[in-house]
């Protein structure tokens, strides 16, 4: 319920900036806003939109919208939906992609992305984060995030002598395990654009 | 002498990859150039030479049967002023899109794009933007069009064929993906495609439209409906 009426007063604050809106273009971005409201409301969304914030808060893995085990299933269904879901990220087999449309929306790409590169990166900025379990194998750590009736969005475990990411998504019913080496493709970009730059 | 109308179609073309394309300007190919139908449709499926494929413009047509035929015309029954530059501040929709002909890894520059784009500070009208979040979802944004505008340029890298028989074959059965501008290059010679009313396509060789009278733009190319 309380969603709800803070959106309601979300919405009530920026109806009262938009009277005082400097230009008609300021007054449509307010009204932009409180229609963004509106549409998780009128679409029933309300709960996720919760959700999702304290995932954001709490520094969850980047948000998915679905999970794929395989590209071709992902292919059918980015196909299948009425308009692109542009810009929204998908796991296939558990590594993170993003669509991207093209200029018609009649090509729908998914694009590998570096989202859990970058999600690791800056988890690791200051350090490496303490580990809550530990397991010989891959499998074995697989069995004990499954079997967590209220995972948290993520916990950081160790899987032999490597940390990986481990990964709850509510929204999708969805779990994960990411190794912490994925940053190295973030790195591997990194360097060859500094390479690049520094040949020119 | 016959115009043929090229209609509203507007090509604007790349002299880049044309520049070995201006054979000499010899004789009419030995085949049979006379007219048949409205379109004046040289007959049969024979080619010029190779040395002055330059000279010719290739018509493929589809018969009321449902059937392909292609004929090479001489340039000279072609109304090239029919192809202008448009300026460029009417350039509508459309890209400037560099006609050479490199492969390149759209996903590579994407992901350095996007890694560009989060080691540098964000200027002050982002500053609503804190977390590294919104920052990533900020760059994949702004690298978005890039990404797309290398991706269309990959599917307008020329095709390349080095004999007109495979080119035209390829042509007939691609027919529905080509896109007007797009350049294919037969036996060296850079063909830009149209799709002149009542026809169903033509290639109109590169270096007859960068003639010096257009040639305002070298090295690149831009296409407009």
């Amino acid at each position: 319920m309380k969603i709800f009426d803070r959106m309601l007063e979300a919405q009530e604050l920026l109806g009262k900036s938009r009277e005082h809106a400097r230009s008609p273009e300021e007054k449509e971005l307010f009204l932009l806003a409180i229609d963004a409201l509106w549409f998780v409301w009128r679409n029933g969304q309300s709960y996720e939109f919760e959700r999702y914030r304290r995932d954001d808060e709490s520094n969850a893995p980047p948000w998915v919208i679905a999970s794929f085990n395989t590209r071709d299933e992902a292919e059918v269904w980015v196909r299948e939906r009425p308009t692109s879901p542009d810009l929204a990220l998908v796991l296939i087999a558990d590594e993170y992609h993003v669509v991207l449309s093209s200029r018609d929306e009649q090509r729908r790409a998914l694009v590998p992305d570096l989202a859990i590169a970058i999600h690791i990166e800056e988890m690791t900025r200051n350090g490496l984060p303490p580990v809550v379990a530990t397991f010989n194998t891959r499998d074995e750590a697989k069995a004990w995030w499954s079997g967590q009736a209220e995972p948290p969005p993520q916990a950081v475990i160790q899987i032999g002598s490597e940390r990986y990411l481990a990964a709850f998504y509510e929204n999708i019913h969805h779990r994960a395990l990411f190794p912490f080496s994925a940053v190295e493709r973030l790195h591997a970009v990194r360097r060859r654009r500094e390479q690049k730059e520094a040949g020119e | 002498m016959r115009i043929v109308n090229l209609g509203a179609v507007v090509v604007l073309l790349g002299v880049l990859i044309s520049g070995c394309a201006s054979g000499p300007a010899g004789q009419g190919p030995a085949h049979d150039v006379s007219t048949r139908g409205s379109m004046g449709m040289a007959g049969g499926g024979s080619s010029p030479a190779v040395e002055e494929l330059d000279q010719y413009v290739l018509v493929i047509q589809e018969t009321p049967g449902g059937h392909l035929t292609h004929s090479w015309r001489p340039i000279a029954e072609f109304d090239l002023s029919q192809f202008r530059f448009q300026p460029r501040a009417e350039r509508s929709y459309g890209r400037i899109v560099l006609a050479a002909a490199h492969a390149r890894d759209c996903h590579a520059e994407l992901d350095a794009c996007i890694d560009n784009c989060l080691s540098q500070p964000l200027s002050e009208d982002y500053s609503h933007i804190t977390s590294y979040r919104a920052k990533s979802a900020h760059c994949r944004k702004g690298c978005w069009q890039p990404y797309r505008d290398c991706e269309e340029l990959q599917r307008r890298r020329p095709q390349e064929f080095s004999a007109t028989n495979q080119a035209i074959d390829w042509l007939k059965r691609n027919r529905d993906g080509l896109l007007v501008g797009s350049t294919v290059v037969i036996a060296g010679v850079a063909f830009v495609v149209a799709f002149p009313p009542g026809v169903l396509i033509v290639l109109i060789p590169a270096a007859a439209l960068a003639s010096s009278e257009f040639d305002g733009e070298p090295r690149f190319t831009a296409v407009a409906q």
